[in-house]
């Protein structure tokens, strides 16, 4: 090519001064959420054979026709993510580190339950059944995945009125409704190339926050105690679609150049957009069997996840169809392993421990700065004391993350490997009346 | 699009290639052996940007940047001080329309001619399939600057003794039918058959280097930036929109009449758009055509297509079962002329000026998009046998630690008015 053309005279006309907005990522990841009360978190959540208390009404339905008299059990768990991650070439770069803070989340769980007769008890419980919160250190100046995403907040309440009948003295099913409550967070900068320097700059920062909306769904189960020491389960939660209504809420940031700020300003919204998306949690089929011999229990589940609803995120921004994308997500189904013991020390004190083994969902496109998922292993411990009409049991768990490498197959392009870990604490606190 | 062809094509080019071929019979042993790297093409190798060759974006060549990824010392280039030969262009102003001048009136001078070996680098600008394997000299032109009277690209390439050889010959063959605006067989666009006998005497010249050979295929040109970027129809300055009367876009005018909406109208155009030439009077032009020279009507995009096409096709043939690997770069510019490429959530484009991959001439890259053909690059060599890793285009991209302050540095600007003073003070210094 020559490098004979010069050009002194002015454009006079350039409509291409388009600026690239794309709708990157905001992906969702493995957001399922167990920690449902600390007794069976002790277990490592090993919990849908066993029919032991009140939090039955997330494990598995049928569980609360086995509990005489009225219960209330709550609760919470305090969750401290942590994750780093170390760049690859060509984007970020080798080496490149950058860390999150995300802080502590603390989703609770409250169940009460009712025997109605000797066959009949009813139950109403609420809990978080999928949470996810990322965010990143220095997320509104020098962090590189701002373009992607600096922080993500999903959080989705289940309210889960429940019936459950025995069928006979060792045979009970259960089922509920399960309104879901949820609302979704995702902030992002937009980058564009600055004509003067053909570098990035920051053009807007991008806050969508959705309304608290509902989606509604159900979930049944049955247990059956074959002989006086064993007991097995089975539970079902069907998937909840949520359509999210919503504000996206655009901040305009100076570049430097008040012709490119000029610019920016004729082709981005400045203030709020409504904006709409859609989520379909997914639905969870559980297996479990629990032992008890002499002072001890032992459990056992595995989790049938069907992560494969969660297949895109539309974001649409009502009349602005230039900023609206569909995100593929292309989550698989996965499966959980449970394994959990329980043994009693006094009339009083009793002590617990288990594992799980806990695959991603999310197929290395996906892993991103909005929630970097990876398979992770699981250890609990716990404990619990009883006095009278009260117990306490108290559970702490630490996951251990795989290193997760985007393979240089990520999306948008930003690749590394994320080192993510968790340490969760759980406290709850049990009523017999 | 001038350019001085050679007249005095040495007869002994072949036995000369031929004899150093002899000399370096270390055969294609070490597919992965980066010792010595030779650069063969045109501006693209050369690192020819916003319409300038000039060391500081010669620094990020493609060539240099597979250079720096492979750790190869002593990869030398025909370097030019600043402002660039010609003087690089620069953007001023962006509104109300942009401005595109060069930065300074006086040219660079090459810093690198007393080397006295041939340059690592023997992209020349300008340079075509002919040119390559036969041109030594044109008259003060790029190939004196680079070849130095040595010898044509292909002997100093042999004469190197090279272990790895890229190859990006082609585009002058096919982009003065769009830089022009006319598409002639034989004059503006090599007829294929002519270019597949240039390219077969390529591959039998290089074949007994016994270096590996990487060879990139030829873009479709009517997919820069120089050709999309301002549309076949009248748009309003104030919103960079069509204008639209009675609800439909107003036609600009070319040489034949109203312009399809399959039209492109070149960046060339511009100053006459300017002036209100090839806009009608209806909507305040002057109502006069645009000339030819701007306007590639559908025929002669699909011309220039063609030959694309057809000369990819016959890159393919001639190099198949030789050994020699192909990048196909058409396909990559494809990506980024239809819907961009994400990197960290920054959408890059073919668009001009915005889109990151374009300099301010519309058709050569910016350092960032030598960047990206780097990789590209590297990544057809690691699929066979390389192991380099790919350039990290953060710093390109103005991220990175510490970056945000400088990101936030205010442009220099410029009003129009002290463009046009500019440009009145500095009359265009035309190329020879």
């Amino acid at each position: 090519m020559s490098t004979g053309h010069r050009r002194s005279a002015a454009l006079g006309v350039l409509t291409a001064l388009s600026l690239a907005l794309a709708a990157t990522t905001a992906r969702a990841a493995g957001f399922a959420i167990f920690e449902q009360g600390a007794r069976g978190m002790g277990f490592a959540g090993a919990f849908t054979a066993q029919t032991t208390d009140p939090s039955a009404i997330f494990h598995n339905a049928a569980g609360i026709a086995f509990l005489k008299g009225k219960h209330l059990y709550l609760g919470g768990t305090l969750i401290h993510p942590s994750a780093d991650f170390i760049g690859a070439a060509p984007f970020p770069g080798e080496g490149l580190i950058e860390r999150g803070d995300a802080g502590y989340i603390f989703p609770p769980a409250v169940d009460y339950t009712q025997q109605l007769s000797d066959r009949l008890t009813v139950g109403i419980g609420l809990h978080v059944p999928y949470g996810l919160r990322t965010s990143w250190e220095n997320r509104d100046t020098t962090y590189t995945g701002r373009f992607v995403s600096k922080r993500a907040e999903l959080n989705n309440y289940s309210i889960n009125p429940t019936v459950a009948y025995k069928l006979a003295d060792r045979l009970a099913v259960g089922g509920g409704l399960d309104v879901r409550l949820s609302n979704v967070g995702l902030e992002r900068n937009v980058g564009i190339i600055n004509p003067f320097t053909q570098h990035v700059v920051d053009a807007a920062s991008v806050d969508l926050e959705s309304d608290t909306n509902t989606g509604i769904g159900f979930n049944l189960g049955v247990v059956a105690k074959p002989t006086e020491d064993l007991s097995v389960g089975a539970a079902y939660r069907h998937k909840v679609k949520i359509d999210f209504n919503g504000q996206a809420t655009f901040t305009l940031l100076p570049t430097g150049s008040m012709q490119l700020d000029g610019v920016i300003a004729q082709r981005l919204p400045s203030g709020a957009v409504p904006v709409t998306t859609r989520i379909e949690f997914p639905s969870l089929f559980t297996v479990g069997a629990a032992y008890t011999w002499n002072e001890w229990i032992f459990a056992v589940d595995v989790d049938f996840q069907q992560w494969s609803s969660f297949d895109s995120l539309p974001l649409t921004f009502e009349g602005r169809p230039d900023l609206s994308s569909v995100i593929e997500e292309s989550y698989v189904n996965t499966r959980i392993y449970r394994v959990g013991a329980e043994r009693r020390i006094n009339d009083r004190w009793s002590v617990r421990g288990g594992y799980y083994y806990d695959e991603t969902p999310s197929p290395p496109e996906s892993v991103s700065p909005l929630l970097p998922d990876a398979t992770r292993h699981g250890l609990a411990a716990g404990f619990s004391y009883e006095a009278g009409r009260w117990r306490v049991d108290v559970a702490n768990w630490y996951l251990i993350f795989k290193d997760r490498s985007t393979e240089g197959l990520n999306r948008d392009n930003y690749n590394g490997t994320y080192s993510s870990g968790a340490e969760l604490f759980a406290v709850s606190f049990g009523y017999s009346f | 699009m001038a350019r001085g062809r050679a007249t005095n094509v040495s007869r002994f080019a072949g036995l000369l290639v031929a004899g150093a071929a002899l000399a370096s019979a270390h055969a294609a042993q070490a597919q992965t052996n980066f010792s010595v790297y030779v650069a063969l093409g045109d501006s693209l190798t050369a690192g020819v940007e916003s319409g300038s060759l000039v060391a500081t974006h010669q620094a990020n060549s493609f060539p240099a940047q597979i250079a720096r990824a492979a750790g190869i010392a002593g990869f030398e280039q025909p370097l030019v001080s600043e402002p660039g030969i010609p003087p690089e262009l620069t953007l001023v102003s962006l509104s109300p329309g942009p401005i595109i001048i060069p930065k300074a009136s006086t040219p660079g001078v090459p810093t690198n001619l007393a080397l006295p070996r041939p340059y690592n680098n023997l992209g020349v600008p300008g340079a075509d399939s002919f040119d390559i394997l036969n041109t030594v000299t044109d008259g003060g032109g790029s190939h004196d600057l680079i070849l130095r009277g040595m010898g044509t690209a292909v002997q100093q390439a042999a004469a190197l003794r090279p272990t790895f050889i890229t190859v990006w010959i082609g585009n002058n063959d096919v982009l003065g039918a769009a830089v022009s605006g006319r598409a002639i067989e034989g004059q503006t666009l090599t007829p294929v058959n002519v270019f597949r006998n240039r390219y077969q005497g390529l591959v039998d010249a290089l074949a007994p280097t016994g270096a590996f050979i990487v060879v990139c295929n030829i873009p479709d040109v009517t997919s820069i930036p120089f050709v999309t970027t301002i549309p076949p129809v009248v748009v309003d300055p104030a919103t960079r929109q069509p204008l639209l009367v009675n609800g439909l876009p107003v036609p600009l005018i070319g040489p034949h009449g109203p312009l399809a909406s399959n039209a492109f109208v070149t960046l060339n155009a511009s100053s006459l758009l300017a002036q209100g030439i090839g806009i009608p009077t209806s909507v305040g032009g002057r109502g006069t055509p645009l000339p030819d020279s701007v306007v590639l009507d559908a025929d002669e995009v699909a011309a220039i297509q063609d030959h694309v096409a057809g000369y990819n096709q016959a890159i393919r043939d001639t190099t198949g079962g030789t050994g020699i690997a192909i990048l196909d770069i058409n396909a990559v510019l494809q990506q980024f002329a239809s819907g961009g490429r994400s990197v960290g959530g920054v959408l890059l484009t073919s668009d001009f000026l915005t889109g990151g991959i374009f300099s301010y001439d519309g058709v050569h890259p910016t350092d960032l998009g030598y960047a990206v053909v780097a990789n590209e690059w590297i990544r057809v060599i690691n699929e066979h046998g390389g192991s380099l890793a790919p350039v990290d285009l953060t710093p390109l991209l103005g991220l990175g630690r510490g970056a945000a302050s400088q990101a936030r540095r205010p442009s220099v600007e410029f009003s129009q008015d002290a463009a046009d003073n500019l440009s009145v003070l500095f009359p265009r210094l035309d190329r020879k």
